[in-house]
């Protein structure tokens, strides 16, 4: 190794010349340089090459993942020419890439909203993450539920292709009018005022909008509105039948409430001017004006009586002016403002109402479902048809001189331009008409400039030839200083959801503007899109199945025209889950994961650059867990890679060549048919969705979801994972890239074992016994009771007749509450876990490990005694390859051929039971022959041992075949002798943090002996308690006491003793004896239908707390969600405790204030780095208190007793529940695919 | 007297074998006259070849000598003494049609090319075989062994011309406690075919080269990796590595100097990449043939991550030459630079195909018109193709540049492993890109990004211009792609897979926007660009309109035709049946 200098983008940084310059890059802190090939545990790869970077000097551009340093070298990594080379890459990636990111509707909608997102949740009836989701993009949902001409469902979604677009909007309606109705609907989080006002003039869809987005971001906003009610359009332009003002009202108040105030009845160049809002201090001003003016016929006779402008007629109605209208009506006009004309005039007592439209009925604008509507109510077409003359008696209108129309060629919308026909006038009767043909602006006045000071100086509001505010149109800055603008003002006459969207969107430009002084555009996402590929057709839908939409409950047509009630009633419950199953799911469930489209709008790439063929693939979906797209692979190779190098399984291989590579499972099967361990790896290495995890709900999202890093809850390793949550609910868990302890690794219980979490079949409340009944309780009554039946009863009995149990599963915190409980309010040492009452006689404590993880991956020689490392503990199997890849060599000791021995150097089989033979012959005790073992293999591996400097002992202390009582001694010894550090591996997740807790009968946490007076003086001062009187525990007693039925109250924190096979029945006799017997556990179990009283714990997703592994290493448990009971379990203990009168001995604000205590009281572990991943998190051994016990070598260790271990894996629920899952999903798998090959289907 | 038959693989496919079945059973009765299989001089465009050796040292070979013909030879040359000279192309006093294709030729590694019988070991060792081995083993110095070679220029015959003897001394100096040698003989490109013809002509030699680099290293095993798709290779190498393991010129103690050396041989798939190194050390180990990031490289880190030594058939070829000869004899060839000789596979439009070997410095004017007689039919030199897919086009006006590894490189082209194409002005060099490119773009290993994409997507823009298709601003998207790939990818294969299209592109940019703009294939050749049209030279004799399958073309008996080019589907077929050139495409 050579140390030397050299430059990273001006930054002088050490390096060594091992090390490549990404490596080098990233730990001086430089993230500048993309890559999606590599993976920090592979060979650098070099395939994507977007780790581009300039090296002075060289030729061309250099991969730096896989581009060593040298010394003096001088690295740029943002050039332009690097950029335009990323780009060209990620362009390239993404012409083969036939895939969607988000689906058409999302697409489709002007405001963008997740409609996947919401759906998906509104399918698991998260309602009210669904409405948080909603408003993200949109503030007024109800009003859009029920006004919105939902391009999402007409132009968006896919399944018009299938049968018929789903129920979008009615979803939406639902979610938000449930909210709406809550006592305490949703609100967003807004932060403490920024002390900035921005003025929103208009308080129409845009301004609302613009308004609810500034104040979440910590505005002061002042709304004006000319008006006496906000909702502009909304309000006054929309009939109450369509959108009740009484919705509208909520919605607006929803706005108001985060602090916007809104001034009514002022209007823009008379009450106040723009000069007068810069000159009050505000700091940017949006203006949402709107297009109030009703266009003009332009026919003759215009300006008679009768004669209505459309706009004028629906804002007299909104203002609630009496409105004479009878007879016979025309409206003329198309869209949705016609409509809505015809179908008030209709309940205003109209007799007749005729609409009059120059095109076909096929190029109305309005909505097709308001227009069917009206025909329901009975209002008449006349189409091809245009007013060309208003016939007057006494200057009121009677009638209509109309002229028919022919359709010419298409005009520049594309829409064909009608044509008079010469000669065809012809006329129609009416007592009123009503002109609704188009809307304007009325910005003339206030740009004319006869507004004194209307403009600061200088400054002119430039419009648009059709006299709309002219904008930038991605940040909707107009031309004045400060002033940005959007909705109809801006675009003329258009939809809710586009003044909803364009006020979102200035918003963020202008909290960009207020901040910088530059307005900045929202940031708009790559999105690739098969249908720039190829536009999907019906074929590509064959596997969704088709279910009609469910239509939308309407008043009958005849009490319509009675009243403005509104016509659409909602959807049900019921309505709701079955449209929201019908969404299809086109956008990819890696949509926020995804490292591809992350660096394609960092580089803004344009998906059309090198559009050419693409290809197209069959997914993968044969296994249960894990789902193969190689549409979305961009052949890193990280899977294959992964798979091979790592684990060693290589169930991925590249397949064909050229262009027409594919990563498929080798040899081109079904990922089902390779020896996938389904460790899930691939997932989590894979950078875009081509490798996802089958997300195990009714609809995955996918949603953006906080990572909550944490420690897997299984085995003893302590493999760091990462809980991915959404809300208040876990969507998966996922790799955590940030813990290099076990190289971010894991096995398939750490990737998928977290179902449980979330079962619907988790105590949800406690139970109390009644009688023989055991009923459901609340959990403060079950609290009470517990604390006062354990207070009576611990009086009533000695500390010899009470005894606590804990898993070893659970936290060092909660175990030490647990026997903290024990020792202070039940005045008992009788603590401990079952698991270690069992197999009491094999029990070593002071046998730990003394080696590392890292210890092990760099090894040079690796002695493997009783334990299957791939089965048992799969993230220490893949540190063992690691070592080998590296060179070191296996030795392999066990009765049967494994996995893990196949990579064995030398494999010395053996009888089980007589591993430790063989260890005794490796150390020179006894000669080879004398176990029958071949002496040329163990003369190898002495050998080997012989030659390495670094080497580790790996044995299973929770070995559960034949053994031989303390034989864990031996292998300590051997180690020892060997010059091997041990590597101790434990079957649950916190066996060595449970004895370091002191829930051992014969310690206090820390190894401090209950009868060492110095030593627990500690204990006292900090508990408040007397110990010293306490009678000493003893580990073997307490067994004794079960047996002989002494124990007479019991509490059982996470051990299922009842529902464990080969579980003693002596021992559960004991138990039954009990008097009272309090179970807490996650799950109903055999063992909790024999308590007194049970109660709901929580899972460790849904606590924190730290758990120590087999190397010591005491890690950090991160909250990710709330417990499924309310309580998490150490507050449950401390309720207990605090009603049992132990108000402040047990009292704490927090989990960290029990680390906290711990750490002051338990020496070893006083000094420990939590989370850290380095040795110093680790606790020293040397501080310990247990003596090592040396092996009695008087016996031979071959006379000593052999024992036949409990198997305690099985001794809580959780392993079970996943193996029983997990052999499950599989077996249907299978299942499924023999049917399929069967149906000559594959 | 001494008959032999070439039976390299292109006097098979002309019908060798059945000339020698012939041959064996005219002359099973005569006493003192020997017939012999040898390997392939070269001369490929005139197989089947047959030299007649007389016992006065005269030396008469014939081409085209078709088993029809042998009757005649038997009586004439070998009963009556009288060759038959309108058959000879080469003898050794100066007679013979294609004197001039050998006589210019300088062979070094072709030197027992076509003269031994490459299945008996004994005719290579009668040649000066295995001497090279005995000398190297016998002064014991591998050093001086690997001086020699650095001082004698020879450089890396597989197309990239790193110097071998440098190759080999890294190999020796890195710490690895075992080497290995490796040939590659994963000959890819299209239109070369140098090394199987060594190996079907001499497999001796290049086993002998192997084993003096293996002493030279340090390497106790050797693989030689071989395209299964050259069966005759494999079969004389299996023969060849047995005979010279009975000898004790490999295995366990080789000649008796404690030496070992053995040799293992592998057959690739056919993956052109394979022919880089890191793909086929790969490849040889189970793996999927992929290229991996230099460095490290072979040399220190290669095979089962060992030092391992990786080179040409070509370049082991040279070595018993130059053990023997001495580095002076073989650097006083060629130029500054570039020593020795190269040889060459020639194809195309050129009058002599075949295999010659000339020495570095010659100019490819030399070698298409007085090696290889010019340009078939006479018609106007365009181009030459050199060093295949990689490679790229040297026009016309270029044709004195000199065969040296710098200047090639200058062109746009590289000197490669010897494929040389020769085209004419009816070669449409747009065409000739994406023929190449059709190549790399399927051969490419899939794994970089712009190699794999890149590619792909030049070829679908070549494919569009050849169709006609071809769009404004095509050739600047084809040169934004083209420097891409090449600085983008991982291995030689991406990094020169552009090279046909932007030397085309360099110098023969208006026949791209002939195409682009005009809609016009200068050459003629891209079929959909062309109008068909029948000239007064019709003597109506109908041919054309039975041809052709769209009834395009009306006319009478006698009467001058006329197609219609609304029905015109371009195929061709009119053209290529009109006797009397009456029908033009333009």
């Amino acid at each position: 190794m050579d140390l030397f200098k050299l430059e990273i983008d001006g930054k002088r940084v050490i390096a060594d010349n091992r090390q490549t310059i990404l490596e080098v890059a990233r730990g001086n802190g430089i993230h500048s340089i993309p890559t999606l090939c590599h993976d920090g545990q592979l060979e650098p790869f070099a395939s994507c090459f977007l780790c581009v970077v300039k090296v002075r000097g060289a030729r061309t551009l250099l991969p730096a993942c896989s581009t060593k340093v040298s010394p003096g070298m001088v690295v740029e990594t943002d050039t332009a020419e690097v950029r335009r080379s990323r780009k060209a890459a990620l362009e390239l990636m993404l012409s083969n890439h036939y895939a969607d990111c988000i689906g058409p509707c999302q697409l489709a909608c002007p405001a963008g909203v997740d409609i996947q997102g919401y759906i998906a949740l509104a399918a698991l009836g998260k309602y009210r993450d669904a409405i948080q989701l909603i408003k993200d993009a949109n503030p007024l949902p109800a009003v859009c539920g029920r006004v919105c001409t939902r391009p999402c469902e007409v132009k968006g979604c896919r399944r018009n292709l299938l049968d018929e677009a789903v129920g979008i909007d009615y979803i939406k309606r639902y979610i938000a009018d449930l909210d709406l109705g809550e006592a305490n609907p949703w609100r967003p989080f807004v932060p403490p005022a920024n002390g900035k006002q921005v003025a929103v003039v208009g308080a129409g869809p845009a301004g609302l909008s613009c308004a609810y987005y500034l104040a979440i971001k910590g505005y002061g906003v002042q709304m004006f509105e000319s008006l006496p009610e906000a909702g502009g359009m909304l309000r006054y332009g929309i009939p109450e039948y369509r959108l009740p003002k009484e919705v509208l009202d909520l919605e607006i108040n929803q706005i108001l409430d985060l602090g916007v105030n809104l001034k009514t009845n002022v209007t823009l160049g008379k009450d106040f001017t723009i000069t007068g809002l810069k000159e009050q201090g505000f700091s940017a001003i949006f203006i949402g004006l709107g297009a109030w003016d009703s266009s003009k016929m332009r026919v003759p006779d215009e300006e008679a009586v009768g004669v209505l402008p459309g706009i004028e007629f629906l804002k007299n109605f909104g203002l609630h002016k009496k409105i004479d209208i009878h007879g016979r009506v025309l409206v003329v006009g198309g869209g949705n403002t016609a409509i809505d004309c015809a179908r008030t005039s209709l309940r205003l007592g109209a007799k007749e109402v005729i609409l009059l439209y120059r095109r076909t009925r096929k190029e109305m604008p309005a909505n097709e479902m308001e227009i069917v509507e009206a025909e329901h109510e009975g209002v008449k077409m006349e189409l091809l048809v245009a007013p060309s003359r208003v016939i007057t008696d006494s200057g009121r209108v009677t009638a209509l001189e109309c002229i028919r129309m022919e359709l010419g060629e298409p005009d520049s919308s594309g829409r064909r331009s009608p044509k008079p026909v010469r000669g065809s006038e012809f006329v129609i009767d009416c007592d009123f008409a009503i002109a609704a043909i188009g809307q304007n602006t009325k910005l003339k006045e206030l740009t004319e400039g006869r507004i004194p000071n209307f403009l600061p100086f200088g400054e002119t509001l430039t419009l648009t030839r059709w006299q709309t505010v002219q904008v930038n149109d991605k940040t909707f800055e107009s031309s004045v200083e400060g002033v940005f603008s959007g909705g109809d003002v801006v675009t003329g006459a258009a939809t809710a959801i586009e003044a909803i969207a364009a006020g979102r969107k200035a918003a963020y430009a202008i909290d960009a503007y207020v901040r910088t002084g530059h307005a900045q555009p929202e940031p708009v996402e790559f999105c690739s899109r098969k249908d720039a590929y190829r536009k999907v057709t019906t074929d590509d839908l064959r596997e969704g199945g088709r279910y009609a939409r469910r239509s939308m409950p309407s008043l009958p047509p005849e009490e319509r025209k009675k009243s403005f009630v509104e016509v659409e009633q909602g959807y049900s419950a019921d309505d709701l889950k079955r449209e929201s199953f019908r969404c299809l799911e086109c956008g990819c469930v890696a949509l926020f994961d995804c490292s591809l489209r992350k660096y394609a709008t960092e580089y803004q790439v344009d998906i059309t650059s090198f559009l050419g063929e693409a290809r197209e693939y069959r997914i993968d979906r044969s296994h249960p867990l894990i789902e193969l797209d190689p549409n979305k692979c961009i052949l890193c190779g990280r899977c294959v890679r992964i798979c091979s190098d790592v684990v060693g399984v290589a169930a991925y291989g590249f397949i064909n060549r050229g262009f027409s590579t594919v990563v498929r499972p080798a040899l081109g099967g079904s990922l089902l048919d390779t020896d996938c361990v389904s460790c899930g790896l691939c997932i989590g290495t894979c950078p875009t969705g081509a490798i996802v995890e089958k997300i195990p709900l009714a609809k995955p999202g996918p949603w953006i979801t906080d990572s909550i890093p944490t420690i897997c809850h299984y085995c003893g390793v302590g493999c760091g994972i990462a809980y991915d949550v959404f809300g208040k609910s876990l969507v998966k868990t996922s790799r955590n890239e940030a813990a290099q302890v076990t190289l971010s690794n894991h096995c398939k219980k750490g990737r998928f074992g977290y179902h449980y979490i979330q079962s619907r079949e988790r105590l949800q409340t406690a139970k109390i016994r009644a009688g023989r009944e055991l009923q459901e309780a609340d959990l403060d009554d079950a609290i009470g009771y517990t604390a006062i039946r354990l207070k009576e009863l611990a009086r009533r009995y000695s500390g010899g007749e009470i005894a606590v149990f804990v898993s070893p599963r659970m936290t060092n915190e909660e175990i030490y509450l647990a026997q903290k409980f024990a020792r202070v309010a039940l005045k008992t040492h009788n603590v401990a876990s079952l698991a270690n009452l069992v197999n009491r006689d094999l029990d070593c404590p002071e046998v730990i490990s003394t080696a590392s993880y890292a210890d092990l991956a760099d090894a040079q020689a690796i002695v493997v005694v009783n334990s299957n490392l791939d089965e048992e503990s799969f993230v220490v199997d893949l540190l063992t390859k690691r070592a080998l890849r590296k060179g070191g060599k296996l030795i392999y000791i066990g009765p049967a051929e494994s996995r893990a021995a196949r990579f064995a150097e030398v494999f010395l089989k053996c009888a089980d039971g007589r591993q430790p033979d063989v260890v005794r012959a490796l150390v020179g005790e006894v000669p080879a022959d004398s176990i029958g073992i071949d002496p040329e293999a163990l003369a190898e591996a002495q050998g080997i041992l012989k030659a390495s400097i670094l080497k580790v002992f790996v044995f299973n202390k929770d070995y559960r075949g034949a053994r031989i009582a303390r034989d864990e001694r031996l292998m300590a010894e051997a180690a020892e002798e060997l010059g091997c550090a041990l590597l101790a591996l434990r079957e649950k997740s916190n066996a060595q943090g449970l004895l370091d807790m002191g829930a051992d009968p014969r310690w206090l946490p820390g190894y401090v002996d209950t009868q060492d007076e110095p030593a627990i003086e500690a204990f006292e001062k900090e508990w408040c308690v007397v110990l010293r009187d306490m009678a000493r525990g003893d580990a073997d007693n307490l067994a004794g006491l079960l047996r002989e039925k002494k124990i007479k109250v019991a509490v059982v924190l996470g051990e299922d003793p009842f529902g464990s096979e080969g579980f003693p029945k002596d021992l559960l006799d004991g138990l039954l004896a009990a008097e009272f017997l309090v179970v807490g556990d996650l799950f109903a179990t055999e063992t909790s239908a024999m308590a007194n009283v049970v109660l709901p714990l929580c899972s460790a997703a849904e606590t924190s707390g730290t758990y120590t592994n087999l190397e010591r290493r005491v890690q950090g448990l991160r909250r990710a969600i709330p417990p499924v009971a309310g309580l998490e379990t150490w507050e449950i203990l401390c309720r207990v405790a605090a009603q049992m009168g132990y108000r402040f001995k047990m009292k704490y604000a927090g989990v960290d204030e029990i680390t906290a205590e711990i750490r002051r009281i338990v020496p070893i572990y006083g000094g420990v780095v939590i989370g850290e991943q380095g040795p110093e998190s680790i606790w020293d051994a040397a501080g310990l208190g247990l003596k090592p016990v040396p092996y009695d070598r008087g016996d031979g260790g071959r006379a000593a007793k052999a024992v036949s271990p409990v198997p305690t894996l099985f001794l809580d629920c959780l392993e079970r529940r996943f193996d029983r899952w997990f052999n499950d999903i599989f077996a249907t798998a299978r299942e499924t695919i023999e049917v399929a090959t069967a149906a000559g289907l594959r | 007297m001494k008959v032999l038959v070439g039976l390299g693989t292109c006097g098979i496919a002309a019908g060798a074998e059945e000339t020698y079945r012939v041959l064996k059973e005219g002359l099973a009765e005569r006493a003192g006259l020997v017939l012999e299989k040898a390997g392939c001089v070269g001369m490929c465009y005139r197989e089947p070849l047959v030299e007649v050796r007389d016992d006065a040292g005269g030396r008469f070979t014939y081409g085209q000598l078709t088993a029809d013909r042998v009757a005649r030879l038997i009586d004439e040359h070998i009963g009556q003494g009288k060759p038959i000279e309108e058959w000879l192309v080469w003898t050794n006093n100066g007679i013979g049609s294609e004197k001039a294709f050998l006589d210019r030729q300088n062979r070094i590694v072709l030197r027992n090319c076509g003269q031994i019988d490459p299945e008996r070991i004994d005719e290579y060792i009668e040649a000066d075989g295995y001497k090279a081995l005995k000398q190297v083993l016998d002064q014991n110095d591998p050093d001086g062994l690997i001086n020699m070679i650095v001082e004698s220029g020879l450089r890396g015959r597989g197309g990239a011309g790193f110097p071998t003897g440098m190759k080999w001394r890294f190999t020796r100096l890195a710490p690895g406690k075992q080497k290995f040698v490796i040939v590659n003989a994963d000959e890819g490109d299209p239109g070369a075919f140098m090394d199987r013809s060594v190996l079907e002509s001499d497999p001796h030699s290049v086993l002998e080269g192997m084993t003096i680099a293996a002493f030279a290293i340090g390497a106790e095993h050797g693989y030689i990796y071989v395209r299964a798709e050259y069966p005759k290779a494999i079969e004389r190498l299996n023969i060849a590595i047995a005979q010279a393991e009975e000898r004790g010129f490999l295995g366990d103690n080789v000649l008796g100097k404690g030496f070992n050396f053995h040799v293992k041989l592998k057959e690739g798939a056919g993956a052109f990449v394979c022919g880089e190194e890191t793909a086929l050390i790969g490849s040889i180990e189970g793996k999927r043939g992929m290229p991996r990031v230099r460095p490290p490289f072979p040399a220190s880190r290669g095979l089962w991550d060992s030092p391992t030594n990786i080179n040409n058939v070509e370049t082991f070829a040279n070595i018993p030459w130059i053990v023997l000869k001495g580095p002076a004899a073989f650097n006083s060839l060629g130029t500054m630079n570039s020593k020795g000789t190269k040889v060459f596979a020639m194809a195309g439009k050129v009058k002599r195909g075949g295999l010659v070997e000339v020495p570095m410095g010659i100019s490819i004017k030399e070698i298409v018109h007085e090696v290889c007689g010019g340009i078939k039919a006479d018609r106007k030199f365009k181009a030459v193709q050199m060093g295949g897919p990689s490679g790229g086009c040297i026009p016309a006006e270029l044709q004195n540049t000199v065969i040296d590894y710098e200047t090639i490189n200058k062109t746009g082209a590289i000197m490669g492993s010897g494929g040389l194409v020769v085209m004419d002005e009816t070669t449409c060099m747009v065409d000739i890109a994406r023929f190449f490119l059709d190549f790399t773009q399927r051969e490419s290993c899939g794994k970089c990004t712009f190699c794999r994409v890149g590619t792909k997507r030049m070829l679908e823009i070549l494919t569009r211009i050849t169709e006609g298709k071809g769009r404004e601003g095509d050739i600047e998207l084809l040169e934004q792609l083209g420097s891409l790939v090449k600085n983008n990818s991982l291995c030689g294969l991406g990094q020169s897979a552009p090279n046909p299209v932007l030397t085309t592109l360099k110098y023969f940019r208006s026949e791209y926007e002939a195409h682009i703009s005009n809609k016009k294939c200068p050459a003629h050749s891209c079929l959909p660009l062309l109008t068909f049209t029948i000239t007064e030279a019709c003597n109506g004799c109908m041919a054309c309109g039975r041809a052709c399958p769209n009834q395009a073309i009306t006319g009478e008996k006698k009467k001058r035709h006329a197609i219609d080019q609304a029905k015109c589907i371009q195929c061709d077929e009119c053209f290529k049946t009109c006797k009397f050139e009456a029908i033009v495409k333009d």
